[in-house]
């Protein structure tokens, strides 16, 4: 009899999963293909990077970013798919002499969107094991906390929208059943190997994508330990996963000569010296963002743990999680929105974790009594309120508020392009459809990859060997500091000849370069007057972004000079 | 029956002897901090930062018998100002200067401070928890301490004021009241008194201070209730009292004209003109140590409040209280650090007691408990030690490596006692004072904020000649371009009547030099606004140096020395022997004050009879000691009866 109680209890369970998560997600999703040129500068980036590497360029030798080549990889998995339906479509499409290309950026987003999906299904997957092996009490606090969980992920993600794909937020994904899975370790419930060693894969792969996230996942863990106050963390399987990929893939892309060098030599100590390194962009006033409302809503969400959360492991960890992301906000040190992300999604799970508490607290008043009248209505009304449709209505206005807040980041941009049109002759995006044709290469030196979004959805490609002019700047800080080693001094050197030589041999169709230290560095290096002589001028262009997503600039909203070749 | 009586003896015995034997050595670690710090401070007499330097000018001047707002112009609430008479007071009396006066009355207070909160954790907490206060108490005076760049700021003597009072507060929420089931505390009346006095000042200081301490309050009384019985208490009446007495002041005996200008002109240019010199988020988090330092604190002392909350009742108010000093320092767009000490000062505390807790942890576990107490404490004061000894090594390296202004004598002459600053606390406008001006001389500095005019005039011991000891002009420039069109006529209304007021200062104080930054954007302002020739008559630019451009009124032109015409073999210029070349005096003739000042100069052509001042102009930072050096070697040579002229 209790063994079928359980088992409609986790039916129904799964259901209000569905329930509850199907808002945020699914305006997610119309949000995601309706604009599509709004997406993470970055992860536009890299899947070009992957659409390259696909189309078979080779990581370092023609195309070179600091991202993980794991990252790379999965993306290029992600893709693989269009690949595949392309190169059965395209006898047909010959036939009728048509020229057809599956838009990478759709197979993309939706492989983002399904591994969103997943984290979601594996943390439930995690929570309906423990409800079927756990005793009482940790079935009751599961019960309490899986929903919250799964709807505080899902609405950080819809927060995050103009960061999709972005690596904390793949990150943040594989957190999501990690640490419900441990929080329940510790609590003594045993799970499926199968299932453990996923939730380890998966967890171990998201480690990869950064050098940071190494010291979050052994910060949580310690968190545990912490705040269970026990020295031995429970060994199990999915930790032996987590402490295994990353030597392996340390060791695996150590193995190609190529690979190694390069990675050894110039990716880790280029990604050490990004870190480190002291943008003096953001020095200026409104020279950056200004996410005080994602800060303060951080300090509100810890100050709500501390009174409710006091003995909830899996509530101070997602804190504390909190708390790391705004560390991780200030490695990041420009100001950016994509470095919030893991702040906004402990932060969600926190707060949500925190609401429900308050609603249980709150139906635990003995209405009859007590001095406070407010609080008592308030108990007799939590009372009356079925649990599961109370979280229903707060997916239901989240999804609302914040569909409100993207239409505000949208109008705000609106507004920049209204008035920034009249200063410059095209927008970005007008000087991509009207210098350009589709599949021609298209050259952009700026400091960001804002421009990838809009060459993906456009179908440009790009022509550079360093896509974006970040680890240029790294690299001349670093100069001027004395920082450089052998490799990376030759790195720099080849940087520059690369730029030159792409320019001479790749000769993109049009080339965008933003009047910043971009500029000066290619005018320094004499390209710029080589340029000169084979291109033309032949307007100005900016990004038309602002201090806000969906496109943030650092430093200041440049304009641009875009030059086309010269007719012969 | 004896022996019953006898163990709770004992343990009383031992409870006393261990508490006071704590209490011993923690004074004497403070002590050690103390004395080292005074050491400190002591090699620099002359050492202070802008605003606080205002803050002894305007005390200064409301000894005088002026009015704040009305009488001179600044947008801080004029309690510091008040306070700031303090080291004055003592300076009329005592030999020394008042910025030497007021670091060390800094430094005293802080150790009374310390002493003070001890005394109440002493008292009023119970032993487990004053123990585990030790650390922390620590941690923050500690902080209060080491603030070099930030000393006497108004956050940091809020810490000083605050602290025993946050203890005493702490130990009547969580300690229980009468009513139940165990005795009430009794706190004595007079220390109440003095705590809630003490604090009242702090938290007047700046309203933000307030919201601070309310989020502390708020967090225990959330956790222990009973908010009447706990709140109207003798320290918290002394808060009132003092909010009162200041409101009062503020409202009945601040003069009207004082309010008009604070409404007219002080507040509008404080919300918007602050725009001016604002930083971007991320260089508020991570422009530089001073900036990420605090932050990386604060995660940290966040994680330890998470996890200590099930410990301890101090966790959570304080946690309340760092994450309000975050609000103040991010929500006041301006990136200063020491707006950040009350949020340091929390986080201090909150390491502070994950230090307790460990102490805490550790002494139960152990079999020989009061070994590890001992051991714990043995620790604190070697640790304490140990850090004075290096900090004192370092002081004295430091002061011994840097190089020493010798030539205060004309200071010396009227406070009794010649200072010997380090030039590292020396600016280049204190050395343009020194130059051109005397002891008590008037002068007036003009720039884009507070900085260089201040601290350079106080250190300098020469007076303000205008009722805007900085210039707001700039602001108001920014205003007039930045705020919207219909506000343009406004701001422009502004600046015609601080340039108005700008010109009847100097016509009634007739300063004695004027510097002016030489910023290409804010000279051009001034020309734009017809500063230099509404207010500048009768003065003429005579040079530019450390980029700032003087002007010298006709009556106070002093006398350069002439180079003699040039032989054969050129010298060289780091040459010492150069400087014994006979010398004649003559007076520069003026460059007319209307003109626009040209940026950069082009010095004139080499004229023996009109010899620019480029032979005494000091060349740039960093080596510009070496120049001062020179310019000390010239004035020596000067006759008696040669000296600057004020006309006077």
């Amino acid at each position: 009899m209790d063994s079928r109680a359980d088992g409609r209890q986790t039916v129904s369970l799964q259901l209000w999963a569905l329930v509850i998560s199907i808002p945020p997600l699914a305006y997610l999703l119309i949000d995601l293909l309706r604009y599509r040129a709004q997406s993470s500068g970055w992860f536009a980036m890299r899947v070009m990077i992957a659409q390259m590497l696909l189309e078979g360029k080779h990581l370092y030798v023609e195309v070179f970013d600091f991202t993980q080549p794991i990252v790379l990889e999965l993306l290029k998995l992600a893709l693989l798919p269009a690949r595949i339906l392309q190169f059965c479509l395209n006898p047909f499409t010959n036939l009728m002499g048509l020229q057809f290309t599956f838009a990478a950026d759709f197979f993309a987003i939706f492989a983002v969107f399904a591994c969103m999906c997943g984290s979601l299904y594996l943390t439930l997957l995690v929570a309906k094991c423990a409800l079927a092996t756990a005793d009482s009490e940790v079935k009751e606090e599961v019960r309490i906390t899986i929903l919250p969980c799964l709807l505080g992920a899902a609405t950080a993600s819809l927060i995050v929208r103009f960061d999709y794909g972005d690596l904390q937020h793949l990150f943040t994904m594989a957190l999501l059943p990690w640490i419900y899975m441990r929080w329940l370790r510790y609590r003594g419930v045993e799970f499926p190997r199968l299932l453990a060693l996923t939730v380890g894969i998966v967890t171990g792969i998201a480690v990869c994508f950064d050098f940071p996230y190494v010291i979050v996942i052994t910060l949580l863990e310690a968190s545990f330990m912490i705040f269970e106050r026990r020295w031995k963390p429970p060994l199990k399987i999915e930790l032996a996963a987590v402490a295994g990929i990353l030597p392996l893939y340390l060791a695996t892309i150590s193995i190609p000569e190529l690979y190694r060098q390069k990675y050894w030599e110039i990716i880790v100590p280029l990604r050490w010296l990004s870190i480190w390194q002291e943008n003096m962009l953001v020095f200026g006033p409104h020279s950056t963002s200004k996410r005080l409302d994602v800060i303060y809503s951080m300090c509100v969400v810890l100050m709500l743990s501390l009174f409710f959360l006091k003995e909830k492991a899996l509530g101070i960890v997602f804190s504390i999680l909190a708390v790391m992301g705004f560390g991780l906000y200030l490695l990041g040190g420009d100001g950016l929105s994509h470095d919030l992300i893991v702040v906004i999604f402990a932060s969600s799970i926190a707060a949500m974790l925190s609401f429900t508490e308050i609603a249980k607290r709150l139906s635990a008043v003995d209405v009859s009594q007590g001095r406070f009248l407010k609080i008592r209505q308030a108990a007799g009304i939590a009372r009356k309120i079925e649990p599961h449709t109370a979280l229903l209505c707060a997916s239901m206005i989240f999804t609302v508020a914040i569909a409100f807040g993207l239409h505000e980041n949208r109008a705000l941009l609106a507004k920049v392009i209204l008035k920034e049109e009249k200063e410059t002759k095209y927008t970005f995006e007008q000087a991509l459809e009207k210098l350009s044709r589709p599949r021609e290469t298209v050259s952009v030196l700026y400091d960001t990859p804002l421009a990838f979004p809009s060459m993906l959805a456009l179908d440009r490609r790009p022509a550079d060997y360093i896509l974006y002019c970040r680890p240029l700047l790294t690299l001349d800080w670093a100069k001027r500091r004395g920082f450089l080693t052998e490799p990376l001094t030759k790195f720099a050197q080849e940087a520059f000849v690369r730029i030159h030589v792409s320019y001479d041999t790749a000769r993109p169709d049009l080339i965008i370069v933003c009047d910043d230290y971009c500029r000066d560095f290619i005018t320094a290096e004499k390209t710029w007057k080589r340029l000169l002589e084979t291109y033309e001028i032949v307007g100005n262009c900016r990004f038309n972004s602002g201090r806000w997503p969906p496109r943030e600039y650092v430093g200041f909203n440049w304009n641009m000079n875009a030059l086309k070749r010269r007719m012969p | 029956m004896s022996e019953a009586k006898k163990k709770p003896l004992k343990e009383l015995w031992n409870r006393v002897a261990t508490e006071r034997a704590a209490i011993i050595l923690v004074v004497l670690a403070f002590l050690a901090l103390t004395l080292e710090r005074g050491y400190f401070w002591s090699l620099h007499p002359l050492h202070q930062f802008p605003d606080q330097a205002l803050y002894l000018d305007a005390a200064q001047w409301i000894m005088d018998g002026k009015v704040p707002y009305r009488d001179f112009f600044d947008w801080n609430p004029p309690l510091i100002m008040y306070l700031s008479m303090l080291p004055i007071m003592v300076s009329k009396v005592l030999p020394f200067h008042p910025i030497f006066w007021l670091n060390m009355l800094i430094i005293v207070s802080t150790f009374a401070s310390a002493c003070g909160a001890l005394y109440i954790a002493y008292r009023y907490l119970g032993r487990d928890e004053f123990f585990m206060f030790i650390p922390m108490c620590a941690g923050a005076t500690f902080n209060v301490f080491e603030q070099r760049f930030d000393m006497a700021e108004r956050e940091q003597i809020f810490m000083i004021l605050y602290l025993p009072f946050m203890v005493l507060r702490y130990a009547i929420w969580t300690q229980p009241i009468k009513g139940s089931e165990q005795p009430d505390i009794k706190v004595s009346r007079s220390l109440a008194m003095i705590t809630g006095l003490m604090a009242g000042i702090g938290l007047a200081l700046k309203p933000q201070f307030f919201c601070a301490h309310a989020a502390f309050e708020f967090v225990l009384f959330a956790r222990n209730g009973m908010l009447k019985k706990r709140l109207l208490r003798t320290e918290i009446l002394a808060v009132v009292l003092v909010m009162a007495v200041y409101a009062f002041y503020l409202i009945f005996l601040l003069p009207n004209d004082a309010w008009e200008v604070l409404k007219n002109e002080v507040l509008p240019l404080f919300i918007y003109g602050y725009e001016y010199s604002s930083k971007s988020l991320m260089y508020m988090m991570h422009g530089g140590p001073y900036f990420y330092l605090p932050m990386v604190m604060f995660c940290y002392a966040m994680a330890v409040a998470l996890f200590a909350n099930r410990y301890s009742q101090w966790a959570a108010p304080l946690a309340a209280f760092t994450l309000i000093g975050l609000f103040n320092y991010l929500h006041g767009d301006q990136a200063w650090p020491y707006r950040t000490i009350p949020m340091v000062s929390g986080c201090y505390l909150l390491c502070g007691l994950a230090v307790g807790l460990i102490g805490k942890y550790l002494y139960y576990k152990s079999r020989a408990s009061k070994a590890v107490a001992t051991c714990l404490l043995a620790t604190f004061m070697l640790t304490a030690s140990i850090y004075t000894y290096i900090d004192f090594e370092n002081t004295i390296d430091e002061v011994e490596r840097c190089h020493h202004f010798h030539n205060l004598k004309d200071i010396g002459d009227y406070i009794g006692w010649t200072p010997c600053p380090p030039m590292l606390d020396l600016n280049p406008t204190f050395m343009l004072m020194m130059k051109y001006s005397n002891y008590d001389d008037k002068v007036l500095y003009l720039g884009t904020g507070i900085n260089e005019g201040y601290p350079a005039i106080v250190q300098s011991g020469r007076r303000c000649a205008t009722r805007y000891p900085f210039c707001p002009l700039f602001l108001v420039d920014h205003c007039i371009i930045h705020r919207p069109k219909e506000e343009k006529e406004r701001w422009t209304r502004l600046m015609h009547k601080q340039i108005e007021n700008y010109k009847q200062d100097i016509v009634r104080d007739k300063p004695d030099l004027i510097l002016i930054l030489a910023y290409p954007p804010f000279i051009d302002m001034l020309e734009r606004n017809g500063f230099f020739d509404s207010c500048l008559p009768g003065y003429s630019k005579y040079s530019k140096e450390f980029n700032t451009l003087v002007y010298l009124p006709e009556w106070n032109r002093p006398k350069i020395p002439v180079k003699e015409p040039p032989t054969s073999t050129r010298q060289d210029p780091s040459d010492e022997s150069a400087e014994e070349e006979p010398v004649t005096w003559t007076e520069v003739p003026a460059e007319p004050a209307s003109k626009y000042p040209d940026l950069p100069e082009v010095p004139p052509p080499a004229k023996a009879d009109t010899a620019p001042p480029d032979e005494i102009v000091v060349p740039a930072p960093p080596q510009w000691h070496k120049s001062v050096k020179k310019q000390k070697s010239i004035q020596q040579k000067k006759p008696a009866n040669e000296k600057h002229t004020t006309g006077r």
